[in-house]
């Protein structure tokens, strides 16, 4: 490091990264078939601008009001239900597994061994819990257990009980330990050590992610019906499907209003834990919604039964992964596709998100703050799948199509995030260099963009440990990948063929993790 | 004239930080400020180097009025005003060849100057700067990797490497030891010698400035105390400039610092 | 008080729901159309059923295919409305009974269709095009024409630059007609009845060809079904007679002359092919 040389030390790896960038974007939009220019392309624009100006004016068609009511309030039902059964799952099993109920971390107790290992063993579950997205767990349990809103409430109880219980157990961890060790010490079981020290000052925190979770569950349950598990969905994928312009406009409007209503309700609720008053309305609240939820699906339950035989034989079909040679070289062109189409949608996220957050902060001219800001939450309010049927419209079906709606939604989320970093970077830097006479761009590039850039990267890498997921997903709506390949296999009953796929995802998300988090370690 | 001001004053959120003050520097000149803490040095060298606008009075850099100027017009003047500052704000991953090399952006044009983040280049006239302030080797570090006397060096490298026809310098060494200090401002006044060029720099230590300048002006709240040449300086005059010496102001920012409310 | 007044409640309802079972006959159909199109078309169905049965009929609408097969697997529904190959999967994996079905489902076709603007006139030609099935388990939709392009040598995969599933047969019609895939293949009636009602757009989709004929559609109820039952639904179709105004327009809606009773064993070909195709195991 400490060299007089001329030649940069760095050469190598910077000439590297400079040849290897672009040569690996290039190869990946050369696999998944995503050229840019294609979207300037008129036949494209036409075609994607002829189904958009269908959604003017949105349909008022009686009926179709009617029923967007009644799957508003089952979507609504369902999501909130689903939490409920998130909640009782992911709770025991947090505290099961959280270090920081541990007697060993406590008082120095050595651990027990068969103690650990079934500490392990549940964490390993909870991993394969949160690991298979919730839209599969649903056509999972749509296969196997039938019709209804009933799959949805359980794939969402699944999905999210496999997170809670994650998320629950960091949150007890990342507590002051006195109370409870002086508890553990003094010879208190597990609960008591919870009950008595960290829940009261765990609390708040344990309920404000709960119900931003809920504001979460919402959004996904609004999604189920692309698999035929109930709820708006159900609609969308139908509107989408028949091209129905005017009906998806209506969606459209409703599904903001949606989510617009949940943040602000998530919003007020977070608020309301830390005073007494509000905590017992709280409290209320979510008892009334869970039963009035329960009574609105309880006549769905009713009429179509859940077929516990039915789960058990598909178990058993399921539980023998295909692992023939022919159908791993599909499963592996699968896994790459998807990979690529994460990477490259991410990647593209990423510049998109800089060019939205320049105007987004307070870098750019006011008048153009408030719209840029309301694009952002445009693009990020709508749901991942629905900006995968759009982009198969625009582009046609494939992973193009997937890259583009994974590249839009998420340069929403991060050009938020990117603008929020701005406005927390000291100007300093660029200021000085302004003064110096630098141009606007150069200024940016040299004061601004070196002390941002580390937290933007963290950020794009976080995000496509998501997008891995949603890459998965993305072929229900015919954007390629893993998803399409996964839906075939269902709807032809190849129950092995599905398992394997499944497993794939397992793994493809599992490794996209394991390398984001190397990679943030050494940019750390 | 390189710096005139015309009775130009300056007040921050509501409080007068300078009162008019009225000043000269010929060119070639080389000038010290002095004071206690909170006179004002730093915010007249931000008039000085068009980071505030007077709120009364006028100034004139380099035969210029900044706020008279448009954009491209403005940049080609403050391209040729360097300014050096107490703690320079270096992006903690750029790295030093990065940073030095950036004093010259307001003479590149933007691809020039993009292609040099990509690529480093005039490599060779980068390292004698930091050369000069005995820093030749730190050449391809982070910034974030320096101590805080080094990053101060690392400054008046990146001046040393922009040439400007007017320096201005706050407290430029006073991360320094007293030695390297010394022989910091003395390469400071022997760039400007050679070159032509005027300095102004406020310091902390009136041994440095009556050792280095021919010129001292002394600054006390707000207002010039005493403008005169170096033999002039008597001891009386000295311990009225810093009677009762009060900790700084903090209305009063600090060069750097004072750029985060920089209206510019 | 809170949980004996909860408890009985429970008991009404479960009472309501017994009771209930007795007397209703749940029908679904494979959503092969739109789901509003499958409630019109089933109306008039239901209310004849309804007088004949002397019992309630409701329909369930279902949105995809595998699922109306796993729901009458799971004895969710009574009856279902089920294409050549779901009914294939559906007694793979349950015992069904076929009672009926259209005297035009013995000899059913699919049509190949393509969009106007691509000056394609034959199948090979479609050579690196985008290229739509149906739902993934249609039979005149997916299986059929995928089993007979393989006779002919293509393999979609490799033969097509991609293949999707538009999931419906008029939703195939709306992706060719809207460019979104260049061709697509799709059940003969329902291409045939959207001909008839102006619904298609002759200036943007073109017909490029029709399959060999197949055996196709029909009702089948779930094994556990009372004996008795299963034989009044049968007779209640097999009575209908387009000399009937009535009749007719029933059969009118279902695109059927008549119905003629069917077995298992008509199947036997589909089946064939489905393996053959590598839809089935």
């Amino acid at each position: 490091m400490l060299s007089n040389s001329l030649h940069d030390p760095a050469r190598a790896s910077r000439l590297a990264g400079l040849i290897a960038t672009p040569l690996l974007l290039l190869a990946a939009m050369a696999y998944t078939g995503f050229n840019p220019l294609l979207l300037a392309d008129g036949d494209t624009a036409g075609t994607l601008w002829r189904f958009v100006a269908d959604f003017f004016p949105p349909s008022t068609d009686g009926t179709f009001l009617h029923d967007m009511l009644r799957e508003t309030a089952t979507t609504l039902a369902i999501a909130s239900s689903g939490l409920a059964l998130a909640v009782l799952l992911g709770l025991p099993l947090a505290l099961l597994t959280s270090r920081a109920l541990d007697r060993d971390t406590l008082c120095g107790e050595a651990p027990a061994r068969p103690w650990q290992a079934l500490q392990r063993l549940l964490r390993a579950m909870l991993i394969v819990l949160r690991g298979v997205p919730d839209l599969v767990w649903a056509l999972l349990l749509v296969r196997a257990a039938g019709l209804g809103s009933l799959p949805a409430v359980l794939a969402l109880g699944l999905a999210y009980g496999g997170m809670l219980g994650k998320v629950y157990a960091e949150i007890l961890e990342s507590q002051p330990r006195e109370a409870a060790a002086a508890l553990a010490a003094s010879g208190a079981s597990r609960l008591a050590v919870f009950g008595y020290a960290l829940l009261p000052q765990a609390a708040t925190e344990l309920i404000s992610y709960s119900v931003y979770r809920w504001e979460c569950a919402i959004r996904a349950s609004a999604v189920m019906g692309f698999v035929g598990a109930g709820g708006l969905g159900l609609l969308l994928d139908t509107s989408l499907r028949m091209l129905n312009g005017g009906e998806v406009g209506s969606l459209l409007l409703l599904f903001a209003a949606l989510v617009a209503l949940t943040e602000g309700v998530s919003r007020v609720s977070r608020a309301a834990i830390h005073s007494r008053a509000g905590g017992a309305a709280l409290a209320t609240g979510t008892l009334s919604l869970l039963a009035l939820s329960l009574l609105w699906l309880w006549p769905q339950w009713r009429e179509a039964p859940f077929d516990v035989a039915g789960l058990w034989r598909f178990a058993q079909e399921f539980l023998r992964p295909t692992l023939r040679g022919d159908f791993l070289v599909q499963v592996g062109s699968g896994v790459l596709e998807t990979l690529l189409v994460s990477a490259l949608g991410s990647a593209l996220a990423f510049i998109g998100g800089a060019l939205l957050a320049l105007p987004a902060s307070n870098r750019g001219p006011r008048w153009l703050r408030a719209p840029v800001q309301l694009l952002l939450n445009f693009l990020r309010g709508t749901p991942d799948l629905l900006w995968g049927a759009l982009a198969v419209l625009a582009l046609g079906l494939g992973p193009a199509a997937g890259v583009l709606a994974l590249a839009v939604h998420t340069s929403g989320v991060l050009g938020r995030l990117f603008a929020q970093t701005l406005e927390n970077t000291p100007p300093d830097a660029e200021a000085a260099l302004r003064h110096s006479g630098a141009g606007r761009l150069a200024c940016l590039c040299y004061g601004l963009l070196p002390q941002a850039l580390p937290q933007w990267l963290a950020y794009t890498l976080y995000r496509w440990e998501n997008n891995i997921r949603i890459a998965a997903i993305l072929g229900l709506v015919g954007a390629g990948g893993l998803g399409q390949q996964l839906y075939l296999a269902l709807s032809l009953f190849q129950l092995s063929n599905a398992a394997t796929l499944i497993l794939a995802m397992l793994l493809l998300s599992w490794g996209v993790e394991s390398f984001s988090r190397w990679l943030r370690q050494r940019l750390g | 004239m390189s710096l005139r001001f015309d009775a130009a004053s300056l007040s921050l959120n509501g409080h007068r930080i300078l009162q008019p003050l009225t000043l000269q520097l010929a060119q070639g000149e080389q000038v010290a400020l002095i004071g206690p803490s909170g006179a004002g040095k730093s915010s007249l060298l931000l008039l000085a180097n068009s980071c505030h606008r007077p709120d009364g009075g006028s100034i004139q850099l380099l035969g210029e009025d900044p706020w008279q100027l448009r954009a491209p017009a403005l940049r080609r003047l403050r391209s040729r005003i360097g300014s050096v500052y107490q703690h320079p704000p270096l992006p903690a991953l750029q790295r030093v060849v990065t940073a030095v090399g950036a004093g010259q952006l307001g003479r590149l044009s933007t691809l020039a100057a993009l292609r040099r983040l990509l690529w480093p280049q005039d490599v060779a006239a980068i390292r004698d700067a930091l050369q000069r302030v005995q820093l030749g080797d730190k050449l391809w570090q982070r910034c974030d990797r320096l101590s805080g006397g080094q990053r101060q060096r690392v400054g008046i490298a990146r001046v040393l490497y922009q040439q400007p026809e007017l320096l201005l310098a706050d407290e430029p060494v006073s991360a320094l030891d007293p030695r390297l200090a010394d022989d910091t401002v003395a390469l400071l006044c022997a760039d400007a010698r050679q070159r032509g060029a005027t300095l102004l720099v406020s310091l902390h230590s009136v041994e440095l400035a009556l050792a280095h300048f021919p010129r001292l002006i002394g600054l006390r709240d707000g207002r010039i105390a005493f403008d005169l040449p170096r033999a002039q300086v008597t001891p009386p005059l000295l311990a009225a400039l810093y009677a009762g010496e009060q900790p700084a102001i903090a209305d009063e920012p600090a060069l750097g610092s004072g750029i985060r409310i920089a209206p510019c | 008080m809170n949980i004996a007044k909860l408890s009985v409640a429970g008991l009404l309802l479960a009472a309501a729901t017994l009771s209930h079972a007795e007397a209703l006959l749940k029908v679904s159909a494979i959503p092969d159309e739109a789901p509003t199109e499958l409630q019109r078309k089933f109306a008039p169905l239901g209310q004849y059923l309804e007088k004949e049965l002397g019992m309630k009929v409701q329909f369930v609408p279902v949105s995809d295919y595998a699922a109306v097969v796993t729901a009458l697997n799971a004895d969710q529904i009574d009856m279902a409305w089920l294409g050549g190959f779901t009914f294939v999967q559906a007694s793979q994996r349950g015992k069904v009974v076929p009672l009926v079905q259209r005297e035009e489902d013995s000899r059913f076709t699919s049509k190949y269709i393509v969009n106007a603007d691509s000056g394609i006139s034959k199948l090979q030609q479609l050579k690196g095009k985008s290229f739509a099935f149906g739902s993934a388990s249609s039979t005149s939709g997916h299986l059929m024409p995928r089993y007979f392009l393989q006779k002919q040598h293509i393999k979609p995969e490799a033969f097509f630059k991609s293949v999707g599933y538009s999931g419906a047969h008029d939703a195939t019609v709306a992706w060719v007609s809207s460019g979104k895939v260049d061709a697509g293949v799709l059940n003969a009636s329902v291409w045939d009845k959207l001909v008839e009602a102006g619904k298609v757009d002759q200036s943007k989709v073109k017909l490029l060809g029709t399959t060999p004929p197949y055996f196709d559609y029909n009702w089948t109820v779930r094994g556990s079904l009372d004996k008795k039952l299963q034989q009044k639904i049968q007779q209640a179709f097999l009575k209908l007679n387009a000399a009937n105004p009535e009749h007719k327009a029933i059969l009118d809606l279902q695109r059927a002359s008549r119905f003629i009773p069917t077995k298992a064993a008509n199947y036997k070909g589909i089946e064939a092919a489905a393996k053959e195709a590598g839809l089935l195991q």
